[in-house]
């Protein structure tokens, strides 16, 4: 997947009545399928994603994905998230509660008003079944546990057909043992469907596992971007990771 | 105690009334309520007040606003009768204008805060599928908000039943046409007619205790 982005945008928040202010301006190139971002809270990070997704506009810039231009300041471009394509699974999954999980997967392809067909139906079922969560179709999202929800987010993400899959900070609302279980049901379904993926993190175990591009934030700036897969090939792995894990926590230690 | 037809029928035209003066206000409370949730604009903050205004002003001060706006010299109500045909000085259609704008803000306020309090990220994920805005609005933001809007819908209707004094500056006390039960009751006392009084009391009781039970029941956590 060739992702392409360079936006600045400032971004107005007021906390306790004083208003604040935090400007981004990343900028980066991968040609892998798996690419990690990393770094500290508030580093901009998960704006980067809302971006790319749709979600916030930026103020300046680029975003191109696989050819597709979504959003080209210069060009008066930027296409609705509708159109992006993009799937999303958030820090808290945003499964609507008042839908089953059967009508939660299924979202994106109901063609509202109208009802589910047969064989669409059949589609999300089978979907369900590959997360192992058919038997839970009719239940709402208050009764599953978190693994199952992500699971959820994961399936109702894919039947869109998406080009890429965000996913900011998947395994953080999760225990240890988990946590271990999920990113390797991630990294079997990113290989199974092979849809590229971008995720936000701050465990080096999901740098690790997920990144063949990293990069690294810090300050509402991206300070490197790690060729990790390439880095592995040519210095071989056991070097490779230790330098990367230093630039890694390097960001951490500026920081403080 | 006995109800006369002439009861029932007072009854049939309240419930017509504040039936269709809760109609009005869900209409136009939830739009403004999502317009005012989703969007920052000039004058938003005196337009709420405007908007907020038939909650605190006395009833007879807005009854005496419509009859300035609808009135026969009124600004808009030659227009009205011209145009649409449509009186609403002592016509049951006034009670109905009277009522809606008195239950107005209680929708308003409430389905507002529904909305406010409606997740961004569940209508940025319904986005993300592939939502348009009007699908984002009644798949996601609208059933979200639903609870809030019925429990504002039912304070509307129930004051909408107990509308009086906008009403009758409005529409009058005309029995038949335009007298509703509580106009019925105030006659009744005024005419020293105890057992009117009385039969017609318990009948409103028993109507706004059946509107608070089904309201518990629907608004309950779970069913």
């Amino acid at each position: 997947m060739q992702l392409s982005v360079d936006i600045e945008l400032t971004l107005k928040t007021r906390q306790r009545r004083k208003a604040r202010e935090f400007s981004l301006h990343a900028r980066f190139d991968s040609a892998e399928d798996r690419v990690v971002f990393f770094g500290p809270s508030g580093s901009g990070k998960s704006v980067t994603l809302q971006a790319i997704a749709g979600l916030i506009q930026p103020t300046r810039g680029h975003i191109r994905l696989g050819g597709r231009t979504l959003f080209d300041s210069a060009a008066g471009i930027s296409l609705p998230a509708r159109a992006r394509r993009i799937g999303y699974v958030f820090q808290d999954y945003a499964l609507f509660p008042h839908l089953t999980v059967f009508e939660n997967a299924g979202y994106a392809l109901r063609q509202w008003p109208r009802p589910l067909g047969h064989e669409t139906r059949e589609r999300i079922l089978h979907m369900l079944d590959v997360f192992g969560v058919a038997a839970l179709a009719n239940n709402l999202p208050s009764e599953l546990s978190g693994g199952q929800r992500q699971r959820v987010a994961l399936a109702r993400a894919l039947l869109h057909e998406p080009e890429v899959i965000l996913l900011d900070e998947p395994f953080s609302a999760m225990d240890f043992l988990l946590r271990d279980k999920m990113r390797e049901e991630l990294a079997a379904i990113q290989a199974r469907f092979n849809v590229p993926i971008v995720l936000i993190t701050h465990d080096l175990k999901d740098v690790r596992a997920f990144a063949d591009t990293l990069v690294v934030y810090q300050y509402g700036t991206i300070a490197k971007v790690l060729p990790c897969r390439e880095m592995c090939r040519h210095e071989g792995e056991t070097q490779a990771w230790a330098s990367i894990f230093e630039a890694c926590s390097g960001v951490f230690n500026k920081a403080t | 105690m006995e109800l006369t037809v002439a009861d029932w029928q007072t009854l049939r035209l309240t419930l017509k009334v504040a039936s269709l003066a809760t109609l009005y206000a869900l209409l136009l409370g939830v739009t403004l309520a999502w317009v005012f949730a989703r969007f920052r604009f000039i004058g938003r903050d005196v337009l709420d007040a405007v908007l907020t205004l038939p909650m605190v002003l006395p009833p007879t001060v807005l009854g005496y606003y419509l009859l300035v706006l609808f009135g026969r010299r009124g600004a808009l109500g030659p227009w009205l009768e011209e145009n649409f045909g449509i009186q609403l000085v002592f016509t049951w259609q006034g009670a109905v204008v009277a009522a809606a704008i008195v239950a107005f803000p209680l929708v308003f306020k409430s389905a507002r805060a529904a909305f406010e309090d409606v997740e961004k990220n569940m209508e940025q994920a319904a986005r993300t599928l592939g939502s348009r805005e009007i699908g984002v609005f009644f798949r996601v933001s609208l059933p979200l908000a639903a609870r809030g809007i019925v429990a504002g819908m039912l304070l509307a209707f129930a004051r909408a039943m107990g509308e009086f004094g906008a009403t009758l500056m409005v529409a009058g006390n005309l029995p038949g046409r335009t007298q509703t039960l509580s106009m019925a009751v105030y006659e009744a006392v005024q005419a020293g007619d105890d057992v009117r009084a009385n039969t017609l009391a318990l009948l409103i009781s028993a109507v706004c205790v059946t509107i608070l039970a089904l309201s518990g029941y629907f608004l309950s956590p779970k069913r």
